[in-house]
C-alpha cells in the first residue's frame, strides 16, 4: 500500500491551471518512488478511485481560481456522500473521496487538498509570475506534508 | 395557445446543447429542436498550417475522442503522400483504435447512461449518478472502471500518454511495439473479456425493464452507415462505406470513403451549429442515416470474433430487418467493447506484431487526401487539400455526431410526444427526452467542456415570451 498518494490536477496548456503539473514533475524526482505515488490527471475521473483505495493518505494538488494569486493553502478534504446532479466523467475531491469507499470498502485514512491561487487560465504553458515564485513554498510544505505521515505512518506500525 | 419547453443545458452528454419543444394548445408537443450552442470553426484554424502537423493538431481538437481524430487525420496525411504505411504499422492503429472505443464506450454505458438505467429514469437526480449507481451496484460500477482502465492503458502504452497520444504518424508510427509492452497487454485482456461478457449478461437479464424505452427512444426507420470488408464484416479502421435500410437490405456498398462528397450532402439549419449530413440520392431530409454502434451491428453481415458474433447474432434476432430502437446503442456498444478486446488479442497474438518496420516515407504527393475511420460514436471523416508547399488551403471535418443529428431530431420529437404532456414538466419526463440524446452518445464540442457545475434548466415560455413554468436542478 502506498503511503501518500498525490494526484496533481489541471490543464498544462491553460496558464496557471498547470501548477499542479509543474509541482507533480518536481516531486517526482524528490520523493521515495517506493513509498508514495504521484499521478497526473487533468480531471478527477472515477479511474482513479481504484488508486486511491490502495493509499493510506492521498493529496490533491491543483490551482485554484478564486485563491489570492500565489497563496498556497493545505486544506482537509471529507468524503462526500452525493454528487452533483448533472456531473458528467469528473468529480470534485470530496465526491471521488465518496466514490474510492463505496465502491472498494475503504478510501485514505487522510485526504487534503493543496491549493495554488492562479492568476491566469488563459490559453500559455507558461506560469504566470506569482505562481512560479509560489512553487517553492507549495513544494516546501508538501515534502513536510509527506514527512510528516511517512513518520506518524511507521510510529502507528512500530 | 402554443408553448415552448426549454432544456438548457442537456446533462451528461460530451458537450453543451439546447433542446425546444414547442407545445400546441392542448399541450401536445408539435417540434423539437436539438440545439448545438457552441460553434466549432476547427476547419478554418487549420488553414495555412503544414499538413504533417494536422494528426497532432486534430487530436487536440477533442479530448474524448483525440484516438480517432489522431487517426482519420493521420489517414488523410497517407492520402496525401499517396504511401503504403507497413502492414504492422496499421495492425498498431488497429489496436488503438479498438482501445479507444473500448475506454469511450465504457464511459458512455457506464458513467453517463447506466444511472439512469440502472437507478431509473424518475429516480431523484441528486442520485442519478455515478456515486448513486456505485452505491446501489459496486460491482458494475467497478466493471465500468477497469474496462475503461484497460482501454486507457493500451493507449498509454502504445501513444505514451492516455490523452492525444502523438504516436501516430502520416506513414505509420512513431516506434514499433516492445515484447514487454505487448506482454502488459495481453495479461489485460482475460479480466477484461471476463468483464465485458459479464456486463452484457447483466444487461441482457434486464432489457424487459427498458421495454417502453425501447420502444419510444428513437426507434423509427432510417439508413445505416458504416464502414465494413469487401466481405461485409464489421470493420473499424479501413474498408468501404455500406449503407443499409430499415429492412436490413443493401442500399450502397463497397463505396469509397474518399468520393463521399458524391453521395453525402451536409445542410444547415438556422437554429444550431451542428450540421445535417444526409445521403444524397434520397435528398433532404428523407436521407436520414444513422452511423455508430447500433449502424455498425445493423449494417455487417457478420462481428469476426467468436464471442462477439454469438452475441451480434443474439442482437440481429431482435428484429426482422434492421434494430431500429436507438436504446440499443447501449446494447451494440456492449458487443461492440467484446469484439474490440477480442481483436487486440487477435493481433496481439501475431508475431509480426513486434516488427521494426513501422513507418514509410515520402513526399507530398497528392493535392487533396481524405481520411475515415470508425469512431467510438461513429464514421468520421477528415478531408484536406494542400498547395504545393504542403500548407492546409482546405479542411473538411464530418463528424460521427454529425450524421447522427437529423436521427437525433427525430428522436428527440418522438420521445417527447410520447412523455411530455400539457404544462406540468416532471423530472423523469425531461430525463427521458434527454437519455434519448445520450443513447446516441453525442460528443458535441471536442474539447470545449466548460468548467463547473451544469445546471438543467428547463423553461415553458408561451408564444408572448412570458414564463409559464419552471423546472430547474442545480
Amino acid at each position: 500500500m502506498r503511503r501518500v498518494l498525490i494526484v496533481a490536477c489541471g490543464n498544462p496548456l491553460r496558464g496557471d491551471d498547470a501548477a499542479g503539473w509543474r509541482i507533480a514533475e518536481a516531486l517526482e524526482a524528490r520523493l521515495p518512488a517506493a513509498e508514495n505515488e504521484v499521478v497526473t490527471c487533468r480531471q478527477l475521473t472515477p479511474e482513479l478511485a481504484e488508486r486511491m483505495s490502495r493509499a493510506e493518505t492521498v493529496l490533491f494538488v491543483d490551482a485554484s481560481a478564486t485563491a489570492a494569486p500565489g497563496s498556497v493553502s493545505l486544506e482537509p478534504v471529507a468524503a462526500a456522500r452525493a454528487a452533483a446532479a448533472t456531473l458528467t466523467h469528473h468529480l470534485e475531491p470530496a465526491a471521488l473521496l465518496g466514490l474510492t469507499r463505496l465502491l472498494y470498502g475503504r478510501a485514505p485514512r487522510r485526504a487534503f487538498a493543496l491549493l495554488i491561487g492562479g492568476q491566469s487560465f488563459s490559453l500559455a504553458e507558461e506560469l504566470s509570475e506569482p505562481v512560479r515564485r509560489a512553487l517553492p513554498e507549495a513544494l516546501g510544505k508538501i515534502e513536510a506534508f509527506v514527512t510528516q505521515r511517512t513518520a506518524e505512518s511507521r510510529a502507528v506500525r512500530i | 395557445m402554443g408553448k415552448k419547453i426549454v432544456i438548457d443545458p442537456v446533462t451528461r452528454i460530451e458537450g453543451h446543447a439546447r433542446i425546444t419543444l414547442q407545445t400546441d394548445d392542448q399541450g401536445v408537443v408539435q417540434q423539437a429542436y436539438f440545439h448545438v450552442t457552441q460553434l466549432r470553426g476547427f476547419e478554418t484554424f487549420c488553414a495555412g498550417r503544414p499538413f504533417y502537423e494536422m494528426p497532432n493538431l486534430m487530436a487536440r481538437i477533442c479530448g474524448i475522442c483525440p484516438v480517432s481524430h489522431l487517426l482519420a487525420s493521420a489517414k488523410a496525411c497517407d492520402a496525401l503522400l499517396a504511401i503504403r504505411v507497413p502492414p504492422v504499422a496499421v495492425q498498431l492503429r488497429r489496436i488503438l483504435n479498438l482501445a479507444q472505443v473500448v475506454q469511450s464506450h465504457a464511459l458512455s454505458f457506464f458513467y453517463l447512461a447506466s444511472p439512469d438505467l440502472l437507478l431509473g429514469m424518475d429516480a431523484d437526480p441528486a442520485e442519478r449518478n455515478i456515486l448513486g449507481v456505485a452505491g446501489a451496484h459496486p460491482e458494475l460500477a467497478r466493471s465500468g472502471i477497469r474496462l475503461r482502465q484497460f482501454g486507457q492503458q493500451i493507449i498509454e502504452l502504445l501513444g505514451g500518454k492516455r490523452i492525444h497520444p502523438g504516436w501516430v504518424v502520416p506513414g505509420g508510427v512513431s516506434e514499433p511495439l516492445s515484447g514487454e509492452k505487448r506482454e502488459r497487454m495481453l495479461a489485460m485482456i482475460p479480466e477484461a473479456l471476463g468483464t465485458a461478457q459479464s456486463t452484457l449478461v447483466w444487461f441482457k437479464q434486464n432489457l424487459e425493464k427498458y421495454r417502453e424505452e425501447i420502444r419510444t427512444f428513437a426507434n423509427f426507420p432510417s439508413l445505416f452507415l458504416g464502414l465494413v470488408t469487401a466481405e461485409g464484416q464489421a470493420e473499424y479502421y479501413d474498408g468501404q462505406l455500406r449503407i443499409t435500410d430499415a429492412q436490413g437490405a443493401i442500399v450502397a456498398d463497397q463505396l469509397d470513403p474518399a468520393r463521399y462528397a458524391e453521395f453525402i450532402e451536409e445542410a444547415v439549419e438556422p437554429f444550431t451549429f451542428l450540421k445535417f449530413p444526409y445521403y444524397k440520392p434520397l435528398g433532404y431530409p428523407g436521407g436520414m442515416y444513422r452511423v455508430g454502434p447500433l449502424a455498425r451491428l445493423n449494417i455487417a453481415e457478420r462481428c469476426g470474433t467468436p464471442l462477439a458474433e454469438q452475441e451480434w447474432v443474439e442482437f440481429r434476432e431482435i428484429e426482422r430487418g434492421a434494430v431500429l430502437s436507438s436504446f440499443h446503442y447501449h446494447y451494440a456498444r456492449l458487443i461492440e467493447i467484446l469484439h474490440a478486446i477480442e481483436s487486440i488479442l487477435r493481433i496481439l497474438e501475431d508475431p509480426e506484431i513486434l516488427s521494426p518496420h513501422v513507418r514509410a516515407n515520402a513526399a507530398l504527393n497528392n493535392a487533396e487526401g481524405v481520411g475515415v475511420a470508425e469512431a467510438p460514436r461513429g464514421t468520421l471523416l477528415h478531408h484536406y487539400k494542400v498547395n504545393e508547399q504542403g500548407l492546409i488551403t482546405w479542411a473538411n471535418l464530418v463528424i460521427a455526431t454529425g450524421h447522427n443529428n437529423l436521427a437525433m431530431n427525430r428522436g428527440i420529437l418522438q420521445v417527447a410526444r410520447q412523455y411530455v404532456r400539457g404544462e406540468k414538466l416532471t423530472e423523469g419526463m425531461l430525463n427521458r427526452v434527454e437519455a434519448v440524446i445520450r443513447t446516441f452518445d453525442p460528443c458535441l464540442s471536442c474539447s470545449t467542456h466548460a468548467a463547473g457545475a451544469m445546471p438543467l434548466v428547463v423553461r415553458l415560455v408561451g408564444p408572448d415570451g412570458a414564463l409559464r413554468d419552471e423546472v430547474r436542478r442545480d
